[in-house]
């Protein structure tokens, strides 16, 4: 996003007024402020690759490799866990075939798919987007993931919390969590007419880290 | 694609290896990685045999990813990881090391010493017209996806397949892997 030259007071006069917004307008304030926004209304130029009525893809313009495509969604989502199930199914079909196009069209031997959740992950736009790289040998790109040894009880406490968080009971091991397929949270979307303390207060996670929380640290800052 | 008694990792959905299994469902299962990146680090796989993404179909990729961002979700909620990734690497030049389609999911951290970063390249207008114009003669097939709800294949995708020349060099180069 462009730097901004704002005083202290007006930063401090904006964060008030987003602190105050309900996720609704939070929503719509984040969008206006989303390059990603933008360039899907046509209102910035960018070589596209593929579009239809859920999501566009260009061409990134700094790119790891000739044809690093940017796939976005349509609808601005900061992060993928705000994506519901279904959308997130067509993205990732429409990722699949991108990849077998760059097979295809410009000699690529291979992709690699990457989403970024959140700054520590390396996420630096405000609008979810899939990264596929066409790869071919010695390109010079590496992405090799560090090998950590990690304490057998350490996976096991780690492998509990997650089959709780999924649905599943942690206590029989051998049990792996089931989880039924497509299942909206109704507390997402909050009723209109609403006062934005209640919504925001519903939209919370019970859990510690509040998703809302990591959507809005890559938007306004 | 049936199981294949080489693949590591359908031995670990056909119970032959032990893991710590996380999720499973009638298509994907989910194991944490012993050796992962960070603890908390998940494969996602479809339980049927494909070497690469193109090769599993519509509707398995749909749930292949639905599951690997309800994990991510998961990572947030119960870990507390300040940001998650979801990684793939298709064919050996990306990177791949296992023939058989593999999600990563990686829960970070501030500082966590992964680096999924790239050096970002400049090219010319010439060159971005160049790869743009020919991605674009591809990408144009697309749009014929498989529908979970109809029961056969109503319309073929358009998109060519892979072909068997082509998805025989990938297989067969992934199977020069130990």
């Amino acid at each position: 996003m462009a730097d901004q030259n704002i005083s202290p007071e007006q930063l401090k006069a904006l964060q008030e007024k987003i602190k105050n917004m309900s996720p609704e307008e939070l929503k719509e304030f984040q969008k206006k402020q989303c390059i990603f926004c933008q360039i899907i209304a046509g209102k910035i130029q960018a070589k596209k690759v593929y579009e239809d009525e859920r999501v566009l893809a260009i061409l990134d313009i700094n790119p790891a490799n000739p044809g690093h495509v940017l796939l976005l969604t349509k609808e601005h989502y900061s992060i993928m866990p705000q994506i519901p199930d279904d959308e997130v199914s067509y993205v990732f079909m429409v990722v699949k075939a991108i990849s077998n196009a760059m097979l295809r069209s410009i000699d690529a031997q291979g992709a690699n798919i990457i989403v970024a959740n959140g700054i520590a992950a390396g996420q630096r736009a405000q609008h979810f987007m899939a990264h596929i790289i066409p790869r071919k040998e010695n390109d010079g790109i590496s992405f090799a993931l560090p090998q950590k040894t990690l304490d057998e009880k350490e996976i096991g406490a780690v492998g509990d919390k997650l089959i709780a968080a999924l649905g599943g009971t942690a206590e029989k091991e051998e049990q792996p969590a089931k989880i039924p397929l497509p299942e909206k949270k109704a507390e997402e979307e909050p009723a209109a007419g609403q006062k934005p303390e209640a919504a925001k207060a519903m939209a919370k996670p019970k859990s510690g880290i509040d998703l809302d929380d990591i959507a809005k640290l890559l938007g306004v800052k | 694609m049936a199981p294949r008694q080489s693949c590591l990792v359908c031995q670990i959905v056909g119970n032959k290896i032990p893991s710590k299994k996380i999720y499973e469902d009638d298509f994907v299962m989910a194991v944490l990685d012993v050796n992962g990146a960070n603890p908390g680090h998940c494969f996602v796989i479809p339980k049927n045999h494909y070497p690469i993404i193109e090769q599993v179909p519509d509707i398995e990729v749909g749930r292949l990813f639905q599951a690997s961002n309800r994990i991510s979700t998961a990572i947030f909620d119960s870990l507390g990881a300040q940001g998650t990734n979801i990684f793939v690497a298709n064919g050996i030049p990306a990177g791949q090391t296992v023939a058989h389609v593999t999600v990563n999911v990686i829960p970070r951290k501030e500082n966590d010493g992964i680096n999924l970063q790239w050096q970002p390249r400049q090219l010319s207008e010439e060159e971005m017209s160049t790869v743009e114009l020919k991605l674009k003669e591809q990408t144009k097939n697309i749009g014929h996806f498989e529908k979970e709800e109809k029961k056969p294949k109503v319309q073929a995708p358009k998109l060519a397949p892979v072909s068997e020349e082509e998805e025989g060099y990938f297989s067969r180069q992934l199977e020069r892997l130990p």
